[in-house]
């Protein structure tokens, strides 16, 4: 059963919110005490030590070259680098012949900054590039690749890995179309070719076939060609049928756009493809670059995106 | 001499002063540093004299490098900044100039050690033909920047230093024979504290707000004694070690210093026929600005810096409520400019301990130097009020309380520009 609840009176509510109430010197007071807060915050933020050169070595440094640490885990690191083995076994006059060297390279670093030569030497600049390319692809080269991956690479690479062919050819052509002295269908060039081919095949002299039926040398190959010159230079269609060939021999009549042609090998040295266990470790190595340069790429773009580049008048990139 | 005679001389007196002044404040109106937020501009050198031979120290802040470029241009390398340095700072002795060395090792004729965060450092030793007669010159920026100040510490043959200062008006230092070297006296700091209160507008606007504050003449006693405690709190504090952790911070306070006055003589503005709501409006506007300049540079540059900016809040908006509340402590209304005087102390005290100026010989030049100011800026109120108080007999009370308005407004628009300016 609920309790009776009485109002108080109202002389009585006064008084309870008077009593409640701060007075002005309270207020005044709690503004003065928030006001030195506020004060003593800004001052400790604002006001520092003048002589903030450190006189003791901050745990986890061996040491302090012109306040900058040499990190007691970098030491360790070298120091069982270049002995071999672990830093507890490491003599301590060993230890302190390294440090000494360390100290000497982190005075030379800081020459270097002091003279600017990051700005200013090439070398310098390569090693700092060299550096943060390291660090991009560092994730990558973590995980190294497995052994299918990289014979999937070999395979679709598999050119890169061995010696490169080459030929030694001869493209006849028999022009057809309105144009020359003897104009012609294509139906009466590849039969014309055809004899052509037939009477090389035969022992005919070159020569003799070239006057006897009116053909003449394209002039797209000459001497030796390797493989990807003459591809480039025959096109697609006629090196498709030159790899066919071999030593002294002639393909059949080929229609192309200039007219029909007529392949005669003298000479073909066929690639040798290197086996992939021979090459794995250049597979490795071009696989990891092959990963590493999107990494790079992905890299740049990201710098020249906060990146403020400004060009003068009249450049471009 | 009658009441009036009297009261027509001192307006004159006091009107022959202003217009004195008039010309050294609308130069520092104009100065660089008077809207950018720079403080002045310092180097340091020091000059270590042993025979014939003179090694020079220069530190020279990061941020005066820019002097040695275009304006806008990028900060210029370190082999131009010390190229520039080498040109101009040389020795003379009675046996003609003195060459500056090749110092071996591929350090070349200027060295350069290895910088600070803030500071660029070279070294360059000087051989003279003899050792007596030597004259040290140093023309280091300033035709660049007229108000640098480089405080140099004079050493001569293993004696103890000395502290000088070279100024646009004096960039040469010919040393006395024997290996007592000239102290600056304390005169010059005394003048340099003198114009550092003349020379820049945020801090002529300090000596403004303390005008529109003062309202009998005892309150006078009360600006020379804020005045005096921010200066001796300054060299307390640099006694302790301590000093600003970035002198652009100084004219933040200043800044700060200025919007507070300015609030406080609206708080404190006497009564006229409209109702005194306008500091309210000022007070929240103000606080509401300068707390959204804690948070955007606590995003974008340094939390703790962000808190600095919050705490200065918190006391700008208590201070001005005190004020105004009735309760007696009407003297907190000159708390700006002790927070003035702690900011502007600390510059010269942290410019001598870059030199690492003994306590015995910067002591005496911070108090000559805190003398100099407090003095001017007391005098400057107490001449503006005499003048003020011989003319306002003669004005209306609403006239009056328009002008102090007016003129609290523009201190509290000027000093929340330079504070939020100079933050960043």
């Amino acid at each position: 059963m609920p309790s009776p609840t009485v109002d108080p009176a109202p002389g009585a509510r006064a008084g309870l919110a008077g009593r409640l109430a701060p007075s002005m010197r309270t207020l005044v007071a709690l503004a003065l005490v928030a006001g030195l807060a506020g004060l003593g915050v800004a001052g400790a933020v604002l006001f520092r030590p003048f002589d903030r050169t450190p006189t003791a070595v901050p745990p986890g440094d061996v040491a302090l070259v012109n306040g900058a640490p040499i990190l007691t885990n970098d030491f360790m690191i070298e120091v069982e680098a270049v002995e071999g083995q672990p830093f507890a076994d490491v003599a301590p006059a060993v230890r302190a012949r390294i440090l000494h060297e360390m100290i000497d390279e982190e005075l030379m670093v800081q020459r270097a900054l002091a003279l600017d030569l990051p700005e200013q030497d090439t070398g310098v600049r390569a090693s700092l590039v060299g550096g943060v390319k390291a660090l991009v692809t560092a994730p990558i080269q973590a995980e190294p690749p497995t052994d299918d991956e990289l014979r999937a690479y070999y395979a679709a690479h598999r050119g890169h890995y061995g010696t490169k062919g080459s030929m030694t050819l001869t493209d006849l052509v028999l022009h057809v179309g309105g144009s020359g002295d003897a104009p012609q269908s294509v139906s009466q060039a590849l039969a014309d070719a055809a004899q052509a081919a037939y009477e090389l095949r035969s022992g005919a002299a070159l020569d003799t076939v070239e006057q006897h039926f009116g053909m003449a040398d394209s002039g797209k190959v000459s001497g030796v060609e390797q493989d990807f010159a003459a591809k480039a230079h025959l096109g697609a269609k006629l090196y498709a049928v030159a790899l066919t060939l071999g030593d002294g021999q002639v393909s059949e009549p080929i229609a192309d756009a200039d007219g029909v042609h007529l392949l005669v090998m003298q000479h073909r040295q066929a690639p040798i493809f290197t086996d992939y266990d021979a090459v794995r470790n250049n597979v490795y190595a071009d696989y990891a670059l092959a990963r590493q340069t999107p990494a790079e790429r992905a890299n740049l773009r990201l710098l020249r995106r906060k990146a403020d580049i400004v060009l003068a008048p009249g450049q471009s990139e | 001499m009658t009441l009036r005679a009297t009261r027509q001389s001192a307006l004159a007196l006091a009107a022959a002063i202003l217009w004195l002044l008039a010309p050294a404040a609308v130069r520092a109106a104009a100065a660089p540093g008077a809207s950018g937020g720079e403080t002045a501009h310092v180097s340091y050198s020091r000059w270590t004299v042993d025979g014939a031979s003179v090694r020079l120290d220069f530190l020279l802040p990061r941020t005066a490098a820019r002097g040695f470029v275009a304006p806008g241009a990028p900060l210029p390398f370190t082999s131009v900044v010390a190229a520039a340095v080498a040109a101009n700072v040389a020795v003379e002795s009675a046996g003609g100039a003195c060459e500056a060395i090749d110092q071996g090792e591929g350090a070349g004729r200027i060295y350069v050690m290895a910088p600070t965060p803030t500071l660029y450092r070279f070294e360059i030793i000087f051989a003279c033909p003899r050792a007596d007669g030597i004259v040290l010159h140093d023309h280091v920026l300033f035709a660049r920047f007229p108000d640098q100040v480089n405080y140099a510490q004079v050493r001569i043959d293993g004696g103890g230093p000395a502290i000088q200062l070279f100024t646009q008006g004096r960039q040469t230092l010919a040393l006395p024979a024997g290996n007592r070297p000239p102290q600056a006296s304390l005169l010059r700091f005394a003048m340099q504290g003198a114009e550092g209160v003349t020379g820049q507008a945020d801090r002529l606007c300090v000596v403004f707000g303390l005008l529109l504050l003062v309202r009998r003449w005892r309150d006078l006693g009360a600006v020379a004694i804020a005045l005096g405690a921010g200066y001796l709190a300054s060299i307390a504090m640099a006694l302790g070690g301590l000093g600003l952790s970035d002198r652009s911070w100084s004219g933040a306070v200043t800044g700060l210093a200025v919007l507070l006055l300015g609030a406080g003589a609206l708080r404190l503005r006497p009564p006229g026929p409209a109702p005194p709501r306008g500091w309210r409006i000022a007070a929240i506007v103000a606080l509401s600005v300068m707390l959204t300049a804690a948070v955007a540079i606590g995003a974008v540059k340094d939390p703790s810096e962000a808190l600095a900016v919050g705490g200065l809040a918190v006391f700008g908006a208590a201070q001005v409520w005190v004020v105004g509340a009735d309760a007696g402590l009407r003297w907190i209304a000159f708390a700006p400019a002790a927070l003035f005087a702690l900011s502007d102390g600390a510059l010269p005290a942290q410019d001598l301990a870059t030199l690492k100026t003994p306590a015995a010989q910067a002591v005496p030049r911070l108090l000559a130097y805190d003398l100099g100011a407090t003095v001017v800026a007391a005098l400057l109120v107490a001449i503006a009020v005499a003048g003020l108080w011989l003319a306002a007999r003669r004005i209306a009370a609403a006239r009056r309380a328009l002008a102090i308005d007016l003129g609290a407004a523009s201190l509290i628009g000027l000093g929340l520009f330079w504070f939020v300016s100079r933050i960043y």
